[in-house]
């Protein structure tokens, strides 16, 4: 009998990787002539076509989903004092508005709490507390609270609208200079030390509620509200965010060991925090991810991040030496207070000075190998998709030129300017595949490619200007278009283009390379 | 607290691992017991209104049993393994007591806890899924874990190829094949 269940289990998937409409003759011959098979094959094919999700969501999931769906949108609704222009954010804890205090006429972020959140009035009071203790906070690395409502049983918080850019979305760009890590780190460790002065900690520390104003000042923002995850700490060690909304929150990976354990947190949990923020700032990835919230708490509780050198980024010791601290294991080992992080990363300040954005030296120390700065990145493409563009719009006055000229030669010019165009064209689009996806090999990719992409530059500009010569007597306007763009194509080969490859891949397209 | 020292725990699962059967029979109480304390507790917590969150469920009775101490790769994916299986039990303990109260005798369709499942196209008879899934282990005992992993224990597919040491690609094929075996088993022969 198992023997048969494994024969059907084979047909079965065999079947469902062909079309519908040729299963039957595939059974028919498959089963050769054993009817009970063919039919239990049948019915359960049948079976799976209606089955649609069953089983799909685990027990329980589907009704968690449920519970975090969003309330409905306040867009466009004046919420007592407060007339809701957009959504600005969402997340675990509830949405955020971009909204007119229209007593005051100033514009805030309003964050309205999920219900679940605020159903309990224990919550309640406890959100009330926190938030009366974040209003005392008035520090200008820190978002201001500026009051929390209650209005139709919903709970809401006003706090200052920070415009800017979060971390999050800087970190897009990759991996930071280390003279701008410590810069930014001096900040947000000034803010929290004036924070923890006043007893109050962030617990939810992470890239996404840290702020670049357009000044280029840091915030912090969401004060007083993150720790709502730690409502109900009275019933002991318990890791609440992962259970209650594990699929709200996100990840734990910006969360300290004793938060995971569930025990009572202070402020060096807030330090731990800072300390994962600023090893993702230098080398671009978080050391803690893993592909489950399991696999990342379990890295934070036993596993050290990997030195920094093995992510390529070339961070002095000192620097790394205070990441460290800030990721110690042991709340005891690590620094007791933001100020003495303060102080330390002040002391590393000279060190890294001139590491600084603007030197492209200083850079191609710290920046993960082989990836530029994203707005060189973003010149390089679009440097390469305008080449391709116009060596295609090229080929219609070619086309006028074979023409024009006729014959055997008129055939093999404008044959060698496809050819070029197509093998230049090809090796472009390579190179762009593999900056994109393959960002590893981008080294090897440009070392062999663009010898030849550069060949072809000059071979297509060379055919260019020969249709150019020839018809020059003849057609004046357009020998002189076809001259002009081989002159220009020629120039842009041999020295734009080198320069551009250097500012978008510095580290890969020679020059001094740390330890490469 | 009651928990199981982390020690006991993780040489039960090095022995399960070197094949010794006494030790996961003996194993399998203890992430049974944890598991019960976590989601009973988390039920409470909510009264019943929310998020029953198997995944989370066995992640936080994981935590609790292993605390700050590094468990290999292999005896994670087999605590999962485990975990899964247990959470069956619990769910099915669960259906039997609710459908007794309920119903005296537990006659009748018996669901499992209707705000766990609103989600579903039709409430899944849980006693009628367990006999089909026993069923389904007497044909093809891999599947029915895999069945255990997926819906009971809510693992991906990675991390239960992990846990039962195949690979991804047989788990999505067996679990195509489980899923349709049980819908026409719950719908088709009653």
């Amino acid at each position: 009998m198992p023997d048969d269940w494994t024969r059907v289990t084979a047909l079965f998937t065999a079947a469902l990787e062909r079309p519908a409409s040729e299963r039957d003759a595939f059974l028919a011959e498959a089963c050769g002539g054993d009817e009970a098979l063919r039919r239990e094959v049948i019915s359960l094919l049948a079976a799976h076509a209606r089955a649609g999700d069953f089983l799909e969501a685990p027990v329980g999931e589907a009704a968690a989903l449920r519970a975090s769906a969003p309330g409905p949108s306040l867009e466009g609704c004046l919420v007592g004092p407060y007339r809701v222009e957009r959504e600005i954010g969402r997340g675990g804890m509830g949405v955020v508005y971009l909204a007119e205090d229209t007593r005051l006429g100033r514009k805030v972020a309003l964050k309205s709490l999920a219900p679940e959140i605020v159903s309990d009035e224990r919550r309640r009071n406890r959100l009330r507390r926190e938030a009366r203790a974040a209003a005392t906070l008035s520090h200008p690395g820190i978002a201001t609270v500026y009051a929390l409502e209650e209005i139709d049983n919903q709970l809401l918080i006003a706090s200052e609208y920070v415009q800017g850019r979060t971390l999050r979305a800087e970190l897009d760009g990759g991996a930071m200079p280390a003279a701008e890590v410590v810069e930014i780190g001096i900040r947000i460790a000034r803010a929290l030390e004036a924070a923890h002065a006043s007893g109050v900690i962030h617990r939810d520390l992470k890239p996404d509620n840290m702020i670049r104003t357009r000044d280029g000042g840091m915030k912090i923002l969401d004060f007083g509200i993150a720790w709502i995850d730690q409502a109900e700490a009275g019933s002991g060690a318990q890791p609440a965010r992962l259970t209650e909304s594990g699929a709200v929150m996100g990840t734990p990976s910006y969360m300290s060991p004793e938060q995971i354990e569930g025990a009572a947190v202070d402020a060096r949990t807030d330090v731990f925090s800072l300390g994962v923020v600023l090893y993702e700032l230098l080398c671009g990835s978080n050391p803690f991810e893993a592909h489950t919230p399991l696999a990342t708490a379990a890295r934070i509780m036993a596993t050290d991040p990997p030195p920094l050198a093995a992510s390529n980024v070339s961070a002095p010791p000192s620097l790394e030496a205070v990441v460290r601290k800030c990721l110690a294991k042991d709340r005891e080992e690590r620094y007791q207070q933001a100020s003495e992080l303060v102080r330390d990363l002040e002391a590393i300040r000279p060190e890294v000075a001139g590491t600084g954005v603007e030197t492209p030296v200083a850079r191609r120390q710290v920046q993960v190998r082989g990836i530029g700065p994203p707005g060189a990145r973003a010149w390089w493409v679009a440097h390469q998709l305008a080449i391709m563009a116009l060596y295609i719009l090229m080929i219609y006055p070619a086309w006028e030129v074979r023409g024009w000229w006729g014959g055997y030669w008129g055939q093999a010019l404008f044959l060698g300017l496809i050819a070029g165009a197509v093998v230049n064209g090809v090796l472009r689009v390579h190179l762009l595949f593999t900056s994109r996806f393959n960002p590893s090999a981008m080294g090897t990719g440009l070392r062999r490619n663009m010898p030849w992409v550069t060949r072809s530059d000059v071979a297509v500009a060379a055919v260019l200007l020969l249709a150019g010569l020839t018809v020059a007597a003849s057609h004046t306007w357009t020998a002189a278009w076809l001259a002009a763009v081989a002159f220009g194509a020629v120039v842009v080969a041999l020295v734009v283009e080198p320069m551009t490859v250097q500012a978008a891949f510095p580290a890969e397209a020679g020059g001094p390379k740390p330890g490469a | 607290m009651t928990s199981a020292a982390p020690e006991a725990v993780t040489k039960l699962l090095e022995r399960a691992r070197a094949g010794d059967r006494s030790a996961m029979s003996e194993l399998m109480p203890l992430v049974y017991g944890e598991l019960h304390r976590v989601a009973a507790r988390s039920l409470r917590r909510e009264r019943g209104r929310q998020t029953l969150q198997t995944t989370a469920l066995v992640h936080e009775a994981y935590l609790r049993l292993f605390k700050s101490r590094p468990v290999s790769f292999q005896d994670r994916a087999h605590f999962l393994a485990i975990a899964a299986r247990s959470m069956r039990q619990i769910l099915i303990e669960r259906a039997r007591a609710r459908g007794a109260s309920k119903r005296g005798s537990g006659r009748g369709p018996i669901t499992l806890d209707e705000s766990l499942l609103t989600e579903q196209p039709r409430p899944i008879d849980f006693l009628d899924l367990d006999n089909a899934l026993n069923r389904l282990a007497a044909l093809d005992d891999r599947q029915a874990r895999i069945v255990e992993c997926r819906f009971f224990g809510g693992l991906t597919v990675e991390e239960t190829a992990e846990a039962l040491d195949t690979s991804p690609a047989t788990v999505k094929r067996d679990w195509t094949a489980a899923r349709a075996f049980l819908y026409r088993e719950l719908t088709e022969r009653r």
